[in-house]
């Protein structure tokens, strides 16, 4: 048994470590995302909850840090032992209170989970966490803070960084390669299934992209143009009547639910050319004049 | 005097562009998304979208583009109606524009005025509670005007023509896009069926959040959803992409076994 233990605690806590981290990492590409996630599930401000999105990324990846370091010392098992609890209770808490359950970020778009499939995954973790248990906490006796400062601080930079990285494809469920049943958008747009679409993401608020979708008409040669061109944005009607005014689109802009709409991007514009249903290519913004030059004449860019 | 000239320049300019990326005629149909009191409300089938909203507190038809924006009265001679479908409008908009009128949006609204004379297109409020087929086209020419467009199966359709005697609740958002997709589809087989034993009603819920208490009664959790009922008891719902063909749907929801706990209405 000593033995085993000797073995069977320590993995346990790498393992555990090892979940933390990828959690951290997974929140930390899209911090405004996770953001969103926490104002859906806690109720805290939109300002608020970035700043615990960040707060929590520094905490795991803090704690993961340390485990996955080999850390086995009594307050570092009883913290890892205590987050997958609360883990427990939020998702819980997500089921049993009205309306419908918020969907679990804490993988962000990396790995999607129904709120029971949390439930039942979180309950392993805490399970998992008993086992680190198994072994003595007694070595070392004194914490290393080390591994976890550095874990935290560099949770923290990569959250601060990512809106400037180019990781929208790696981050969100809209990438080169994707089926459009795969990212939803086909329940909104049903044209996408078949043919070549240029598809918009929208922020009907955004003054900035009321002002490009002139330019967007102009060079796509829209309406009637050899590319069909689809806008997706929030279905908030007030906003969509603003937007036609001010900005005239020359393509039809079509409402989808702000969940369905969030995992597709970082911030938007976002924009993805779509081929006999697949996404074959993603832009951070709207695509470069060349390329929407290129989709006026019917060309892929 | 020497700072209006420029700004009818600009506006005549910028009209222009919009016809010529638009070609000379606009053909536009009556809308339910839209109102101005007292004036009945077109919308182009093209877009960028454009209105014409006739008559008008300024005398005239005043025709209003997007992209860009503008709003001018229309002669007379720029209007006519389509001879086999006497809904349609056109309104000819080459050559030189005319009387332009300062319109700038307020909102989800937009206000178009001169000389102190307003007018506002605003979005037309939500239609809500119980309606029938009828009354629903009437308020809706949108609606009506999808359904128009739609062919069903005709071989669904012969079959349900014959179906035992069956409710039909629909719940909808005469604000919500999908809505305006698929109940015109509906609406379209229930027109063509109308000798069928099927009574419909049309349950328009709000959308600024404000709770229905037929939608949580029912736990209606999508929009739009059919119920299909017989005897006030629930067979089965309409829901998701069941709506790309309603009738085959119905054909096959209507032969759905009655739910043991099923929602009356």
């Amino acid at each position: 048994m000593s033995k085993l233990g000797g073995v069977l605690g320590p993995t346990s806590a790498r393992l555990l470590g090892a979940v933390l981290l990828f959690a951290a990492y997974a929140k930390a590409i899209d911090p405004r995302g996770f953001a969103v996630r926490l104002h859906d599930m806690l109720p805290v401000s939109a300002a608020a909850a970035y700043v615990c999105g960040l707060a929590v990324v520094a905490f795991e990846a803090g704690l993961g840090a340390a485990l996955l370091g080999g850390s086995r010392h009594r307050r570092v098992l009883l913290l890892a032992s205590a987050t997958f609890l609360v883990f427990v209770g939020i998702v819980t808490w997500q089921l049993v209170r009205p309306g419908e359950a918020a969907a679990c970020g804490c993988f962000g778009q990396l790995l999607e989970r129904t709120p029971w499939q949390a439930l039942y995954e979180d309950l392993c973790f805490v399970v998992l966490s008993s086992l680190a248990w198994v072994g003595g906490t007694a070595r070392p006796a004194v914490l290393r803070t080390g591994p976890s400062v550095f874990g935290a601080g560099a949770g923290i930079a990569l959250a601060l960084c990512a809106p400037w990285l180019p990781l929208d494809d790696h981050a969100t469920a809209l990438a080169p390669g994707v089926t459009v049943e795969a990212t939803h958008l086909d329940e909104i747009v049903p044209e996408l299934r078949t043919g070549r679409h240029l598809v918009l993401l929208l922020d009907r608020g955004d003054p900035e992209t009321g002002v490009r979708i002139a330019q967007l008409n102009e060079r796509l040669k829209l309406p009637g143009g050899p590319t069909p061109v689809w806008g997706v944005a929030d279905d908030d009607p007030a906003l969509a009547n603003a937007f036609l005014w001010s900005a005239g689109p020359a393509f039809e802009v079509r409402g989808a639910p702000p969940r369905m709409l969030r995992r597709l991007y970082r911030a938007l514009p976002r924009s993805a050319l779509v081929d006999g249903g697949h996404v074959v290519a993603t832009w951070s913004g709207f695509p470069s004049d060349a390329t929407l030059d290129a989709l006026g004449r019917g060309q892929l860019p | 005097m020497s700072r209006f000239v420029p700004g009818t320049v600009l506006v005549t300019l910028l009209a222009s562009c919009w016809s010529f990326a638009h070609g000379a005629i606009v053909e536009l149909v009556p809308t339910g998304q839209f109102e101005v009191q007292g004036s009945e409300v077109h919308r182009s089938l093209q877009l960028p979208a454009a209105f014409l909203v006739s008559p008008s507190p300024f005398g005239r038809p005043v025709f209003i583009t997007t992209g860009p924006l503008t709003a001018r009265l229309l002669v007379p001679a720029r209007l006519s109606r389509d001879e086999a479908d006497p809904e349609i409008v056109r309104v000819d908009t080459s050559g030189p524009q005319e009387d332009f009128l300062s319109v700038r949006p307020d909102g989800e609204n937009l206000i178009v005025d001169r000389n102190g004379l307003t007018m506002t297109l605003k979005a037309s409020p939500p239609l809500l509670g119980d309606r029938t087929l009828e009354e629903l086209i009437r308020a809706l020419p949108d609606y009506r005007r999808g359904a128009a467009r739609y062919t069903p199966d005709p071989a669904s359709l012969a079959k349900l023509r014959h179906v035992q005697p069956t409710e039909l609740l629909v719940v909808f958002g005469s604000w919500c896009p999908h809505c305006a997709e698929a109940v015109p589809r509906l609406v379209r087989v229930l027109q063509d069926v109308r000798d069928a034993p099927i009574t419909v009603t049309f349950h328009g819920v709000p959308h600024d959040g404000t709770r229905d208490p037929v939608t949580d009664d029912l736990h209606v959790t999508g929009l739009p959803t059919a119920i299909v009922r017989r005897d006030g008891k629930e067979l089965a719902r309409m829901e998701g992409d069941q709506w790309a063909s309603p009738e085959r749907s119905l054909l096959t929801l209507v032969a759905t076994p009655a739910r043991s706990a099923g929602g009356t209405h």
